[in-house]
């Protein structure tokens, strides 16, 4: 029997994963794909809650999540663009101009 | 079965009236930003005062007497939602006057980034009047998301792009964290209305996913509000924003943060403190340490103002802590009461550090404003009083903001956190006090292009009126503003009456 204490585990280790990349890769571009792993992991917890619990609010926030996240990852991408276009890199070695 | 019908009555539609005039006025500014004829300067310049002011006229007339929420309870039109709302509003009215007088001009008073503007603003004002997560989720990415390309796009140079990806990353991942923290809550509370979930946490202190939730929001409200350890996006977002975003970020969002933490662990989490106290404990007492100590170092003015915020916040968040235990308004009064004399005394500091600069020199580092007493005698007195009010020094607002948040801390007994703010206060006097001494004890070096050449009259009015209104705060009117602070943070407290009960209808 597959319990809600399941899926919470599994979303728990998505977030931690993409919690680990954005912490530790050097691509930018990874580090987006990340993030939007975080908040699918996010989304899981919200649609299964919304299962267990028979009401429909959890499903109705994974529409927003995942609109805000279209957002989020239009301006990531925008500025990630720009840096490369510019300097030619996407690495986050590269920014290390502002410090201290 | 009982569905509710929202209510979209007239009576809505004023209450909402300054977040729909925001958002026509960005819609408005981004069409005209598009034609040629229409897309100039002063076009836009006058769709964003009369939006702002219509928002904030709106704001004003708004008469709250009874919290009320619309929307099946996500939009709360009450006494602290109009306290947030007319400050926010009130703050980016100054900001957008005084770009009119910085280098910047004709790159800020553009369509689409008075639209982007004007919507950052419009997720603040959702922000604090929101009473559900949906709507407090949505309003705060709309403000998050707006500054991260506002940040980028507005001045890019290598310096502001690199600001604005740090700034970008690390705010997505409060923004997942805080989610995370939600979903957890919900799942575990069945509902996604603060009321609901404040009703239903205490008796779900036993399984360990409710905890997890409380402790996940707390990081991620923590990062948003740059409290150490999650501060490390504010120096850098700071120091590469162009100056009056940076002010933006000082002020309004901070204000944001502080009413969304307060009407969240005050108001819906206070029963089950136990929970999260340590947790804030330990990050107010690591942020007045390590953003005291670390503003000690700097040498760009912006970046130490930046750390100075971080244990500005912890500051506030020691009120925060004392809300916890059974002790009425006070707690959350005194918080708001700083957070009206920190936004200020910020808004003061910034604003002369934006007229001050120039397209040569957009981040004045602390041997630029040596002798600035000699040739800008009135901006170096305005720069002294607000690093005076920063440090705490009577008669500022600093002074009576600091006695009311560490009084309402010593009530609660939260000793140990008070001793740390005073030690950290004694260690920021010392980088305050450099300022002053650099501007009025040294002599005036020769930059490369002068600073703030010409007088500007909408400067000296604001610098002016930051002074006035710091030192009346700090002398004549703290007892009648408390007050008013106490009867504005009452209904943190108390659940709020619905619009729509009376409508339900059976079916």
């Amino acid at each position: 029997m597959v319990s809600i204490d399941h899926y919470l585990v599994l979303a728990t280790f998505m977030f931690l994963c993409g919690t680990l990349g954005v912490l530790f890769r050097r691509n930018l571009l990874m580090v987006l794909m990340s993030i939007e792993l975080m908040l699918n992991a996010v989304n899981l917890v919200f649609v299964s809650g919304s299962r267990l619990l028979g009401n429909l609010d959890g499903q109705v926030m994974v529409f927003f999540i995942i609109t805000v996240a279209a957002c989020e990852a239009g301006v990531g991408l925008a500025m990630v663009i720009a840096l490369f276009r510019r300097y030619g890199t996407v690495d986050t070695n590269f920014l290390r101009v502002l410090r201290g | 079965m009982n569905f509710n019908i929202p209510s979209l009555t007239a009576e809505f539609y004023l209450t909402t009236s300054p977040v729909l005039i925001l958002c026509f006025g960005a819609l408005v500014a981004m069409l005209a930003g598009v034609s040629r004829r229409l897309g100039g300067e002063l076009v836009i310049y006058s769709v964003l005062l009369l939006s702002l002011v219509g928002a904030l006229a709106a704001a004003v007339a708004a008469s709250p007497g009874v919290e009320t929420a619309y929307l099946s309870g996500s939009y709360l039109a009450g006494v602290l939602s109009r306290f947030g709302q007319v400050l926010i509003l009130l703050v980016s009215l100054i900001v957008t006057l005084l770009f009119k007088a910085t280098f910047l001009r004709d790159r800020f008073f553009r369509g689409e980034i008075a639209s982007l503007f004007l919507m950052v603003i419009t997720g603040m004002l959702i922000t604090v009047a929101s009473e559900d997560l949906v709507t407090l989720f949505v309003g705060l990415e709309l403000s998050s998301i707006g500054l991260y390309a506002l940040v980028g796009y507005l001045n890019p140079s290598r310096r502001s792009q690199e600001g604005a990806i740090k700034y970008f990353v690390l705010g997505s991942f409060a923004a997942a964290l805080l989610l995370f923290g939600f979903a957890l809550l919900y799942v575990s509370t069945g509902s996604l209305r603060l009321t609901e979930v404040s009703q239903a946490v205490p008796k779900l202190l036993g399984h360990n996913w409710v905890k997890l939730g409380v402790v996940f929001s707390l990081a991620g409200i923590s990062f948003k509000l740059a409290l150490a350890p999650f501060h490390l996006w504010a120096p850098d977002a700071y120091e590469s924003a162009p100056t009056g975003l940076t002010a933006l970020m000082a002020t309004t969002v901070k204000a944001m943060v502080i009413i969304l933490a307060a009407r969240f662990f005050a108001g819906s989490l206070a029963s089950v403190y136990e929970v999260w106290l340590p947790a804030l404990m330990f990050v107010a007492a690591i942020s007045m340490i390590l953003g005291n100590i670390m503003a000690l170092v700097q040498s760009s003015l912006k970046r130490m103002l930046a750390y100075s915020s971080i244990a500005h916040s912890g500051y506030m968040a020691i009120a925060i802590c004392a809300s916890s235990a059974n002790s009425g308004s006070l707690p959350v009064a005194a918080v708001l009461y700083y957070l009206v004399g920190y936004t200020i005394v910020s808004l003061g500091a910034f604003s002369i550090l934006m007229w001050l600069e120039n397209k040569d020199n957009d981040n004045l580092l602390l041997d630029d404003i040596s002798g600035l007493s000699k040739t800008h005698p009135w901006a170096a007195f305005g720069l002294a009083v607000c690093m005076f009010s920063f440090a705490g020094m009577p008669p500022t607002v600093g002074f009576i903001g600091k006695f009311f948040v560490f009084n309402s801390a010593l009530i609660n007994h939260l000793t140990g956190l008070v001793l740390i703010g005073v030690i950290g206060s004694s260690i920021s006097l010392f980088y305050y006090l450099r300022v002053i001494v650099r501007m009025y004890m040294a002599d005036p070096i020769q930059l490369p292009t002068q600073l703030a050449p010409k007088p500007s009259l909408l400067v000296a009015v604001v610098i002016g009126a930051t002074v006035i209104a710091n030192l009346a705060l700090g002398t004549v009117l703290p007892e009648a503003a408390m007050k008013w602070m106490v009867e504005t943070s009452k209904e943190v407290a108390a659940a709020p009456g619905s619009a729509e009960d009376s409508q339900s209808v059976s079916h």
